[in-house]
């Protein structure tokens, strides 16, 4: 055999074996295991699949007029909130809500890993007004839509802390009425420290904000103009399963409540009877005269921030009239 | 010996030859020029057909799925996580595409599932979610995966046809490679088998 026919034929055979060797499949098809999924971390949806859902259900939370389409679109304190505005002295089922569509959602966070419940929390400005208002939107299942669950609007010059890249997720809590969260013991703090006559003093939230001190100074006056003739006492009462909270970046908390205030005024002996003299507390109660005593609940939407390493503050606030009797 | 070695050599060089020819020039005729390589189904009917990442994100050569029904229904493409895509589903009916088939070009699957088959348009767990009448057509990314792709019609349609084309223009070139490659093979197989022979006879002619 010659030089030459040796080379050709080593190079045929090597060609030969090459093209039907072991692994050619994968490397001409570039065959790869799988990518896997790591559900634990990083938030559930792309930041514009959460804009549009953001849109969608405040939306439809804002167009709801009957009964029927809150219950479809609101759930928690939303919900309980758009019952109480329906129920108000006025309203009928059309006329209940204001049709208000927000403007394009900014989405701030949204809960992390893969589990449900799952939340996303949004902020919309009104243009007319330039009040900021902060959103709870949470599923509950992988077959439930977003519904509505909290709104606040955020009082002016306060700011909501970063909550860390959207994407990455951040944790989401929400208090059931048996298990609390760490959030349900700020507002178990917060709403202490609004009760009068006799305030708690606590620690872990500041009330220094025009929220608490407005309420404390009403009831100072009111209670002040009642003198001798009768005493007023307020509480407010956290709705247990109403408390939701984002963790921020630097290891605080973004905390959603709902309260129930509770405003009591009980007469004396001295006292012949009471003019109820506000018009809504007339209609809710059908009285406007009581001699024995009187009594309102109010729903109270809060939002807190609370550092991870300083008192909480009060950056949104919403109080509405729920109930009023009076004998 | 050394005579018969060479022989069969020579017929092991053209029988391989041969087959490299065949197979390089029916993948060449498949791919065309472009190297786009079509695997197609006709999914069941009324059911939705999953795509999940063993299947969309196992090559980083570009794929173009494709989903064909009647020109007035609209055909929805929901991506997902596969877990969420999963928890969607649980046990209810649904196509799943698990493979290919080179040789019919065909993509293979399996139907899974008793209940009632979903909705997806009312779940919020879509990374993307489009709906166009008559066929619709999505592009895997490799920089999202893992992601499923569900792909639904309304109820009492169907997709007609499933075709997921990975392209790539460099197998086209491979496939002729293979030609050359069994041209050559059965060119030099013969040249051993032929022109030893007739030297042979040569010899014993001497």
């Amino acid at each position: 055999m010659t030089r030459a026919r040796r080379i050709a034929l080593v190079l045929a055979t090597s060609g030969v074996l090459a093209l039907t060797g072991c692994g050619i499949e994968e490397r001409i098809v570039h065959l790869q295991p799988a990518p896997t999924e790591n559900a634990e971390v990083g938030a559930p949806l792309r930041v514009e699949a959460a804009e549009r859902i953001a849109a969608r259900v405040l939306t439809q939370s804002a167009e709801a007029t009957t009964s029927e389409q809150r219950d479809a679109i609101q759930a928690g304190p939303a919900l309980r909130l758009a019952r109480a505005k329906a129920a108000e002295p006025g309203a009928t089922e059309s006329t209940a809500a204001p049709v208000v569509v927000p403007a394009t959602p900014t989405i701030l966070a949204m809960s992390e890993a893969q589990d449900w419940p799952r939340a996303i929390l949004a902020a919309t400005l009104d243009e007319t007004t330039q009040v900021q208002s902060l959103h709870v939107l949470v599923s509950t299942g992988p077959t439930e839509q977003y519904v509505h669950f909290a709104t606040a609007p955020m009082l002016a010059g306060t700011s909501i802390p970063s909550l860390g890249e959207i994407t990455d997720g951040a944790t989401f809590e929400s208090a059931t009425d048996e298990e609390p969260t760490d959030a349900s013991a700020i507002m178990e703090d917060y709403a202490a420290g609004l009760a009068y006559p006799e305030p708690a003093e606590v620690t872990t939230v500041s009330h220094d904000d025009i929220f608490a001190t407005s309420l404390l100074q009403n009831a100072k006056e009111q209670d002040d103009q009642l003198g001798d003739l009768g005493d007023l006492s307020q509480t407010h009462g956290v709705i247990d399963n109403a408390t939701v909270s984002f963790r921020t970046a630097d290891g605080g908390l973004v905390v959603f409540g709902q309260m129930m205030r509770t405003d009591s005024i009980t007469l004396t002996d001295e006292a012949k009877e009471l003019q109820v003299e506000d018009d809504r507390l007339q209609d809710l109660s059908g009285e406007d005269v009581v001699t024995d005593g009187f009594s309102a609940e109010y729903l109270e939407n809060v939002v807190l921030v609370v550092p991870a390493d300083a008192p909480g503050e009060l950056i949104g606030a919403e109080e509405i009239l729920r109930r009023a009797e009076g004998a | 010996m050394t005579t018969i070695l060479r022989r069969l050599l020579g017929v092991v060089l053209i029988l391989a030859g041969l087959s490299a020819l065949v197979v390089g020039g029916w993948f060449a005729r498949a791919l065309g020029t472009e190297g786009a390589a079509s695997f197609s189904t006709t999914p069941s009917p009324e059911m939705p057909v999953v795509i999940g990442p063993d299947t969309n994100a196992r090559t980083d050569i570009p794929l173009t799925i494709t989903a064909s029904a009647d020109s007035a229904v609209p055909v929805t493409v929901s991506i997902a996580s596969p877990s969420d895509a999963d928890a969607l589903l649980g046990d209810t009916r649904h196509s799943r595409v698990t493979g290919v088939e080179v040789r019919d070009w065909a993509l293979t699957t399996t139907t899974d599932g008793t209940e009632d088959p979903v909705v997806p348009a009312t779940a919020d767990l879509w990374r993307s979610q489009s709906t166009t009448d008559g066929s619709a057509q999505v592009e895997a990314d490799l920089e999202s995966a893992p992601e499923t792709m569900i792909i639904t019609t309304p109820e009492g349609s169907s997709l007609t046809d499933l075709t997921m084309t990975w392209t790539n223009p460099a197998w086209f070139y491979q496939a002729l490679a293979l030609v050359f490659g069994g041209l050559l093979a059965v060119l030099i197989g013969l040249a051993l088998v032929v022109f030893r022979a007739r030297r042979s006879s040569e010899e014993v002619a001497r």
